[in-house]
């Protein structure tokens, strides 16, 4: 063989060389990059659309009475007051018992002089988060409270007797015995018990679960006055500040 | 200092390390998509549940591909400059959230949603230190995606071998 073929069968078993190798590349490119592209789709897929709730829930005759058609608890229906204030809460939210305990004076005040028409809204979204749905059989068992007659005071006292962490809860025995602290009349006692331990208002929980999830409520406890949201600023700025800001939000 | 940063062995610890983040970070997110959809509403852009809850899976699911990808060594370049991206973003998310003055457990590893304001300045600058760490990894790793141990190794050599011509 001459020099010269030698070195051009060289440079060709280089060139095949190189294609083949060129050609291994692309098939790894394909198949590699098709298969991550199939996990993104694939989970998105399954868990996006496997996922998605059937169709919207209605709440016929699942409401107590004195909640109102939109599913809120209002302090004080018979208000004078224009705007109005939206309280979004989990009973099993400690931002919330902190809340309720710094400021449930000066909202009771705010709602007496009619500054606002405080509207209570519950949601049950931290039993996605800890075992037990505790914080959906808090919200019916408030429901029956209601039904009783004494909403405030249970909704205080529950918030009163939260456990430290998420997902402890309360028993059935625990909601009665709130119940009783709360101020029920000992001659209703049994059906309250009955309505706590049927879970009787379970829908109203997960109603407004719902809707706080339609609206994208970004968490507990979610304070709006007009639409517009409190800051962490005024948050941790006390009550007289909380009313301060409540009444100029109001008026604006 | 330059040829430290871009030798192939530091290459390849950037392309493990970027990849072993975002694969705990995506498949922690799996596990509670309520969890990062409650996350990404609690960053208050005004983005609706329907979409929150799409992204809620569509985050993760890209966060495990660009794991894969860098682990693999397969598409570095790209998945080093989405990763980056995503990483800006994620860094553009905490601060205006802080800025607006909402205190907000960013998600990054799972959980999410509102925080009790306590400590939430050191918090924030926290994740935005270690956010900006991750992106500083990923534009050494768009710089220099060539790294060995990858998958992309045979382009090297198809680029070394045109360049040669």
């Amino acid at each position: 063989m001459s020099k010269d073929a030698e070195r051009r069968s060289k440079a060709q078993n280089a060139r095949e060389r190189a294609q083949a190798a060129a050609k291994r590349e692309r098939l790894i490119r394909f198949v590699g990059g098709g298969l991550v592209a199939a996990v993104v789709v694939g989970i998105i897929a399954i868990g996006y659309f496997g996922s998605r709730p059937a169709d919207s829930p209605n709440n016929e005759g699942k409401v107590p009475a004195g909640v109102s058609e939109n599913l809120a608890w209002v302090i004080n229906p018979d208000t004078t007051a224009s705007a109005s204030m939206v309280i979004w809460e989990d009973f099993q939210c400690p931002g919330c018992g902190a809340f309720e305990s710094i400021y449930n004076d000066a909202v009771q005040q705010l709602a007496k002089d009619n500054v606002v028409k405080v509207e209570y809204r519950p949601t049950a979204f931290l039993d996605d988060r800890f075992p037990g749905e505790h914080s959906a059989r808090g919200i019916s068992a408030w429901g029956c409270a209601i039904e009783y007659g004494i909403g405030d005071s249970f909704h205080n006292t529950l918030f009163k007797a939260q456990p430290q962490v998420e997902g402890v809860g309360w028993s059935d025995d625990d909601l009665h015995a709130i119940g009783m602290s709360a101020g029920l009349d000992k001659d209703v006692r049994d059906e309250f018990n009955n309505c706590v331990n049927d879970k009787r208002y379970i829908k109203w929980a997960d109603d407004s679960t719902q809707m706080f999830q339609d609206e994208a409520i970004p968490g507990t406890p979610n304070i709006t006055v007009n639409g517009t949201e409190i800051t962490d600023e005024v948050l941790k700025g006390g009550p007289e500040k909380f009313i301060e800001w409540v009444k100029a939000t109001a008026a604006a | 200092m330059k040829s430290l940063l871009s030798h192939p062995y530091v290459g390849v610890l950037s392309r493990v390390v970027l990849a072993l983040v975002l694969g705990y970070a995506g498949v922690i997110k799996l596990f509670e998509p309520n969890g990062a959809r409650d996350a990404i509403i609690a960053y208050r852009l005004g983005i609706p549940n329907d979409l929150a809850m799409l992204l809620g899976y569509a985050v993760p699911a890209l966060e495990i591909a660009l794991a894969i990808l860098l682990l693999a060594g397969l598409f570095t370049r790209a998945a080093a400059i989405v990763s980056g991206l995503l990483m800006a973003m994620f860094i553009v998310m905490i601060a205006q959230v802080w800025a607006r003055g909402y205190s907000i457990d960013c998600g990054c590893f799972g959980g999410g949603g509102d925080l009790d304001p306590e400590g939430k300045n050191l918090r924030y600058t926290q994740e935005i230190l270690r956010d900006l760490l991750f992106a500083g990894i990923a534009v050494r790793l768009a710089i220099w995606p060539n790294t060995g141990f990858s998958l992309d190794r045979g382009d090297t050599e198809s680029i070394n071998a045109n360049e040669g011509k």
